[in-house]
């Protein structure tokens, strides 16, 4: 009887327990995690300002617009600083390269996103929300390809391309999926039909600068188309972005003397920026031995107000420093912004031998940048001569730009002998030497991504 | 049942009187020489018992002219007395301890007590005794050297994986938590163990192979630990019994690791400051501090000091060695206090036991100690004719542990460790002034335009600093059980666990990390008007934690004999436990702890930094986090024992575990587990026949046990961040775990055999175990070409096995009047990974210096690899390896060309053969034991210079001073030549290559215990009954090892522990 009693009892309780067991299982172990699935998930994994708002700058030291001393050199925290500056051979020494490992993180979260997109439904509650955040991943992701194209390939070659490799483009959050590196038409194949599309969803303005916008994709469009060296849909990206937007900072109206002479881009401050990013951390930023090359610092004109607010004056080693750019506090600007725009635009006219209208453009954004009182207008008698002035002008404006602009330009202008330019440098008595076209001008993949999944490495 | 019995006896006593002749007589322990309280004295004859009281005698009546009498109590071995009239008037009776006898032995498994003989699986019980035997706060420390199979991972060094304190014969798992589950009494006890007396605790129970530890299923994979804690007796008169030690431990020895003498450092520093390497420091507008050589070198060269000025305060600094200042004022001899006290009784139908301990620790760290109070009360009623049994039990524990002392490691100048010839006081013991954040001459001129004093004093920031950890914690038991029938019984236990842990550390205004903060981001108009956005008066950080534990038991117990052959132990039940860890933790500005007020902060803003305009400005650090954790288990088990004739034993047990695994489908989130197990007593069998070894077991397991790692999820799981820290103060998410859809639980399978054996009269006695172990799906990170979005991985990767034996050895060498015991205790334990599914070619230079992390097939699990090692180049002192055979010194193609198979594996990281030896000598009331522990096969990664751009001033590594000068060097040395230029892939070479990896293989002499007892039959002045005074010493030296440097191979970083020397007593009323 009593045994009865008991396994009634102990019944009960399995019942109760098992009845429960469900909700009980289904509890959250932890509050502060999810299972990215909603629209705002996916915008706050974008909002994730370390992953998605950097870029490569490692360039910087290679692209010759810094000089540093010996020891300043030596003094350069990572293998990568050190080598980049003299282009040797094995860049990393063995070290891991955020340059490569950065941007496909974005691919990764990009791709967790676009995923994740298919299984909502686009609704006409959502849609506005649901197109912006799928042009914002997608908008990444071409991002993040454009520079590793831009580092770890060879420079863009219409006839050639097709034989060249690119860069592995994964398509699929799966981390297991090893898609090789194809070849460089395919990876640019992806940037533009990415940009593309993204151009056709984005809003045409974001709360956040750190949030891609329509803008903002079609003048990534016309960078790559520039990089690609397709001067009519580079100008047609760029005339497309200018008119969404097009407003510039007046230079005249900045204070000069100030160390962070411009508003800072986040988040919503500075007009001229469409896209906030920032260069990966480098130890040569905050070197006290290194500053910009004192040829392209004395190419600034004295009514050039670039030269005040781009740079301080020197410091006790007489090196030029650079002042704090668009992005502030936040660190180096290597983002999108309209300065580079309109100097897109305004090369392609000249390539297109419209040279008036490429002087008009390059005026527009100089009276920005010179002193209102002494400044006049660039005139230029053949399209030629535009082109050169406008490359001129470009390779000073750059400074707003710590990423890889300037590497890409060398990359691509190198190809044109007119302006094909040979870097040197001077170490301890050492000369190095970067040619034109030379096979340095493509960075070697990290060892760990070649022993990992097999790729072939760039030739050096 | 007993007190009835009593009754009984009583009442048939108490009539036959008249004809009786009385029979006196006092049991006294043989060795002890204390009297013995409960012994069963009977006259089988007569079917007379009775008990001793309190000083050992009993009384017995009998009309019997001659008899035996017969005495009997745990843990001693059965006496007989034959006697006749006339009787004596006293009879002295002694008893012998068994030792270790291991056929008496209950062990505990948290869920039921059973008996050892009757058990399958693979136990380890460690009795009071040994507990006692040493001295230590935390109670699992007493566990060293007296379990085989288990073993402290003292080596802490990257190459030895997760840092798990215990392992129970061998790592289970890669990634997963690598703790054994410890339970107290009957509930797992998840929070620090240090929050336990060891004074409270009776014995504790290892439960090692399947059939002991499947019990607890999928927690069970790395062994389970149950401490069982001291309860009161029915039937027992009020005992208390007191104790207090103190224990005394030397200083550290702040010349244990090789540093750069001061002379070398500074030479160094010459050379880079003639090269210009501290331009950039010096220059930058950032105020880098430099040390005071090159400062003294920038005023010689500005002028500002004369030549011989300068070099005679920098020869004067090549003197000094900061190390010496450190061991007067950092360091001290820890003083380690442990008071406790405790009583205990019953009655027929209750029993008790309540105890207080309080501990006091001064750490050897000045400013560092640590306070704790422990009260535990239990309180057992029966009821119905003993038929309902109630128990309730408190435990609490409140402490409060002040870490004041900064730690040495980071006392130096902002970006590089402290300069070997620091000085942290004057002659006067008066704090000294080093440089920090910023140079000296910048800390001047900001105090000149009013700013707080800037300046750091590591010394006295040690005064300063007022950091409080507080934890208090409490368990709230209660348990009904109900006796149906002498064989079956129902329980339901319920526990409550509380426990929230305080972190409180006020940084006074006086404190360099507040003066800095608010100078940091102070800012002056030029007229000497200061804005300061972080206001004056203190910064007050607090965190706090609480985890609330439930615990819900319901359980059927079968316990039955039937026939004389035939028995049965079974049962069942379920489990429900939930723990809820929540904690926030918080910043206070301005905070003025007299009044207990702050003041409110601009977390939004940017503000630009004091110290130079073009620095980029910050935002006011925010410091607020908050976590909420949940972790639910159901659990459904069972296990049955049946013995036949007491010859023959089967056992099997069945676990399913439920979990709220976080992402995966509710059918995945459980596991069953299970074990069989059978054992066969060849001692009872009727054909053996064996004088000299009368017990003899053989037993078998076969089982499962599982573990979990429950940050992982089948989908990709994101974290949530509030984003205070973000310049758009937007929240954001971060991905915390690609999606893995394939994750399992971790499962161990064990194969266990085991013999225990005692000769006659327990002269040697033991036991041998061999286990086979296969781990499945284990749980390990692995890297992934960063092509992929994430560098590493974590799923179920791995299959290992592993085999190992232990054995345990006791015996009475000489038994007489001095005796001398030994106990030897021997584990191997190896194991391999067998499986590696990683869908990426793991790189050579990975293996090797991936922190043990990259398994490889056909290795053990936790290994050291190193590049091969091909001498230093004679001619300049360059580390060669090799490339493809070939000696080279092309670094970068040396790590390039390294896979699994070119590269050098050394050996094991852990131990694979360890154990201890124990001695104990006794002469009547002294008693002298020591314990020699050895660790053998294993290996370690021995630290040496790093050049890096600065010819090793940051790594400070005193092999620095071996490096090769000049040829001819590399036949006594091979710590390569210091270049001009950094090379990383040089460096990196060196440090991770073969000639840097040492045996490990050590033994010490670990303690030393040395003990007289004093009784009242010896000493009837005495108050007590007995009493015990001791002297024990630990961390006694090494007593061999395979290497010949200083370093203690299971201590490569920071320092070895200090040497103790413990002072105390006991006493029993």
């Amino acid at each position: 009887m009593k045994k009865i009693i008991l396994s009634q009892i102990i019944l009960l309780a399995v019942i109760t327990l098992g009845s429960c067991t469900k909700d009980f299982l289904e509890k959250k172990p932890d509050k502060a995690l999810l299972v990215p699935t909603t629209l705002t998930d996916f915008q706050s994994l974008m909002d994730n300002l370390t992953v998605m708002n950097t870029a490569p700058g490692i360039t910087a030291l290679a692209d010759g617009s810094f000089y540093t001393s010996t020891t300043g050199l030596a003094a350069y925290r990572t293998a990568s600083e050190r080598n980049s500056y003299t282009w040797s051979n094995d860049i990393y020494e063995g070290n891991i390269a955020p340059e490569w490992s950065a941007p496909y993180q974005q691919v990764f979260y990009a791709n967790i996103i676009l995923d994740g997109l298919i299984k909502i439904t686009r609704n006409d509650e959502n849609k506005d929300e649901y197109d912006r955040i799928r042009g914002s991943a997608l908008f990444f992701r071409a991002m993040a390809l454009h520079y590793l194209a831009g580092l770890f390939c060879q420079p863009y070659t219409a006839g050639t391309a097709s034989q060249m490799l690119g860069v592995p483009v994964p398509l699929t959050s799966d981390v297991n999926i090893r898609p090789g590196r194809g070849t460089l038409v395919t990876t640019y194949n992806q940037i533009l039909a990415d940009l593309k599309t993204a151009t056709t969803l984005l809003p045409f303005a974001t709360t956040l600068k750190s949030r891609p916008s329509r803008p903002a994709a079609l003048a990534l469009l016309s960078r790559v188309y520039l990089t690609m060296n397709d001067y009519d849909n580079a100008l047609i990206s760029a005339e497309s972005c200018l008119t969404l937007k097009n407003s510039l900072l007046n230079y005249n109206e900045l204070n000069q003397t100030t160390a962070s002479p411009f508003p800072s881009s986040l988040p919503n401050g500075n007009d001229e920026v469409l896209f906030h990013a920032v260069a990966l951390g480098y130890s040569y930023v905050r070197s006290a031995l290194t500053g910009v090359d004192s040829n392209i610092f004395r190419s600034f004109a004295a009514n050039d107000i670039r030269r005040a607010v781009f740079f301080n004056p020197p410091n006790v080693n007489k090196m030029i420093r650079q002042k704090n750019s668009y992005a502030g506090s936040s660190g180096s600007f290597a983002g999108l912004a309209l300065d580079e725009v309109y100097f897109n635009k305004a090369e392609c006219l000249a390539r297109k031998n419209e040279a008036a209208n490429a002087m008009i453009t390059l005026n527009t954004i100089s009276a920005n940048r010179y002193q209102k009182a002494t400044f006049t207008n660039f005139t230029a008698a053949t399209s030629a001569d535009a082109l050169r002035l406008i490359l001129q002008e470009r390779g000073k404006e750059i400074f707003t730009n710590a990423g890889m602009l300037r590497w890409m330009d060398l990359r691509r202008l190198n190809q044109d002998s007119r302006f094909a330019f040979t870097l040197k440098r001077n170490v301890n008595g050492q000369v190095f030497v970067l040619s034109p076209n030379d096979p340095r001008y493509t960075y070697p993949i990290p060892d760990n991504e070649i022993s990992g999944s097999g790729i072939p490495q760039n030739p050096r | 049942m007993k007190i009835f019995l009593f009754l009984v006896v009583g009442i048939f006593c108490s009539y036959s009187l008249a004809a009786q002749s009385v029979i006196i007589g006092r049991v006294t322990d043989d060795n002890l020489q204390i009297p013995l309280q409960g012994v069963t004295v009977s006259i089988p004859a007569e079917k007379l018992v009775t008990q001793t009281d309190a000083s050992g005698r009993f009384t017995l009546k009998t009309k019997l002219d001659s008899c035996t009498l017969v005495f009997s109590t745990v843990g001693y071995q059965q006496g007989r007395l034959k006697i006749s009239k006339p009787f004596d008037a006293v009879y002295e009776i002694t008893m012998r301890q068994k030792i270790a006898a291991l056929q008496e032995v209950v062990v505990s498994t948290g869920y039921q007590e059973l008996p050892r003989e009757r058990s399958t699986g693979s136990f380890s019980q460690v009795s009071n005794f040994q507990l006692n035997r040493k001295v230590s706060t935390n109670v699992l420390s007493r566990l060293q050297d007296q379990v085989p199979g288990l073993v402290f991972n003292k080596v802490n060094n990257n190459d030895a994986g997760p840092n798990s304190s215990i392992s129970i014969r061998g790592m289970s798992t890669i990634n997963a938590n690598p703790e054994p589950l410890i339970i107290l009494d009957n509930f797992p006890y998840d929070q620090s163990i240090a929050n336990i007396n060891p004074n409270d605790v009776e014995s504790i129970t290892v439960l090692k192979d399947a059939a002991a530890a499947s019990i607890w299923g999928a927690r069970a994979g790395n062994g389970v630990i149950v401490i069982t804690t001291k309860k009161g007796k029915y039937n027992n008169t009020t005992k208390f019994n007191l104790s207090s030690n103190v224990t005394i431990g030397a200083r550290p020895d702040a010349f244990y690791q090789p540093q750069m003498s001061a002379a070398d450092y500074i030479d160094i520093e010459k050379r880079l400051f003639e090269s210009g390497y501290f331009t950039e420091a010096e220059t930058s507008s950032f105020r880098t501090p430099l040390t005071p050589v090159v400062e003294s070198l920038i005023a010689r060269r500005d002028g500002l000091l004369s030549e011989a000025t300068a070099d005679s305060k920098i020869n004067a600094l090549k003197n000094e060695d900061v190390r010496r200042d450190l061991d007067r004022y950092f360091f001290q001899k820890s003083v380690n206090q442990q008071h406790a006290l405790n009583i205990s009784g019953g009655g027929t139908g209750q029993k008790y036991f309540v105890s207080a301990g309080y501990d006091r620790n001064l750490d050897n760290l000045v400013g560092n100690k640590y306070d704790r109070a422990t009260f535990n009360a239990s309180n057992t009623y029966a009821f119905l004719k003993n038929k309902l049994e109630f128990s309730t039990s408190i435990f609490f524990t409140s402490s409060n542990q002040q870490n004041n002392n900064p730690g040495i490691a980071n006392l130096g100048l902002s970006y590089t460790n402290l300069y070997p010839y620091a000085q942290l006081a004057d002659a006067a013991g008066k704090p000294l002034t080093i440089a920090r954040d910023y140079r000296l001459s910048f800390i001047d001129e900001a105090r000149k335009q009013g700013l707080l004093d800037w300046s750091y004093q590591p010394l006295g920031e040690r005064s300063a600093a007022n950091n409080h950890t507080m934890v208090n914690d409490y368990r709230l038991n209660t348990s009904l059980k109900y006796q149906f029938t002498p064989g079956l019984s129902a329980q339901l236990l319920y526990q409550y666990g509380r426990t929230r842990n305080e972190v409180r550390n006020l940084y006074g205004q006086q404190t360099y990390y507040t003066r800095d903060q608010i100078n940091n981001l102070t800012a002056t108009d030029g007229s000497g008007q200061l804005t300061r956005p972080i206001p004056l008066g203190g910064i007050l950080d607090m965190a706090q934690g609480n985890v609330i534990t439930n615990n819900v038991r319901a359980q059927i117990n079968y316990n039955n004999s039937w026939g004389s052959k035939h028995s049965l132990t079974a049962i069942g039940g379920s489990e429900i436990s939930t723990l809820h860890n929540y904690s926030d933790r918080s910043r206070l500005y301005g905070y003025d702890d007299d009044h207990a007020t702050s003041q409110l902060v601009d977390y939004v803003s940017v503000f630009p930094r004091f110290v130079t305009s073009d620095a980029s400005g910050i935002q006011i650090p925010a410091n607020n986090n908050q976590s909420d954790l949940t972790d639910y288990f159901l659990s459904y088990y069972g296990n049955a024992a049946y013995t036949y004739d007491s010859r023959y034993t089967l056992s099997a047990s069945a676990r399913f575990d439920q979990s709220n695994l976080f992402g995966v489908k509710t059918n995945q989130k459980g596991v069953p587990l299970y074990s069989f197990g059978a054992a066969w007593n060849i001692g009872q069998e009727a054909f053996y026949k064996s004088d000299w070894l009368p017990f003899l077991k053989v037993r078998a397991t076969y089982g499962y046990n599982g573990n979990i790692d429950k940050h992982l999820s089948a989908y990709t799981t994101a974290a949530y961040n509030s984003g205070s820290s973000s310049f758009t103060r937007q929240p954001f998410a971060t991905v915390e775990n690609p999606p893995n859809p394939q994750l399992r639980w971790e499962r161990d399978r064990i194969i266990n055999f085991g013999l225990d054996f005692s000769s006659k009269s327990s002269t040697v006695s033991g036991s041998f175990e061999y286990y086979d172990k296969k781990g499945f799906d284990l749980i390990g990170l692995t890297a992934y070409p960063p092509s992929s979005g994430i560098s590493s991985f974590n799923g179920n990767f791995a299959n290992t096995s592993g085999h190992g034996l232990e054995a345990t050895i006791n015996s009475r060498n000489i038994d007489s009047d001095f005796k001398w015991l030994t106990t030897i205790l021997f584990s191997v334990s190896k194991d391999k990974v067998t499986k590696y599914n990683s869908s990426t070619v793991t790189a050579g230079s990975a293996i090797i210096d991936n922190g043990g992390y990259t398994p490889v097939v056909g290795q053990p699990l936790y290994s050291i690899y190193s590049y091969k090692w091909a001498g230093l180049d004679a001619q300049n002192g360059d580390p060669q390896g090799y490339v493809n055979g070939q000696v080279s010194k092309h670094y970068a193609a040396i790590k390039a060309a390294a896979n699994k198979d070119n590269i050098v594996y050394n050996g094991s990281a852990r131990p694979t053969i360890f154990g201890a030896l124990t001695n104990t000598f006794q002469f009547g009331d002294l008693s002298l034991s020591a314990i020699i522990s050895y660790r053998l096969g294993y290996y370690y990664r021995a630290h040496s210079i790093n050049y890096g751009s600065d010819k090793g001033l940051t790594s400070q590594h005193g092999d620095y001073g071996l490096r090769w000068q000049k040829p001819g060097d590399e036949a006594t040395t091979s710590v390569p030549s210091v270049l001009e230029t950094a090379d990383d892939g040089r460096d990196y070479f060196y440090n991770w290559s073969s000639v840097l990896v040492r045996k490990a293989d050590n033994i010490r002499l670990q303690d030393i215990n040395l003990n007289y007892t004093f009784t009242k039959l010896k000493f009837p002045w005495l108050p007590f009954q007995r009493a015990q005074l001791y002297v024990y010493a630990d961390n006694v030296c090494i007593l061999w090892k395979a290497t010949k440097n200083s370093i203690d191979p299971d201590n490569i970083n920071g320092f070895p522990p200090t040497r103790t020397v413990a002072f105390g007593f006991k006493a029993g009323f």
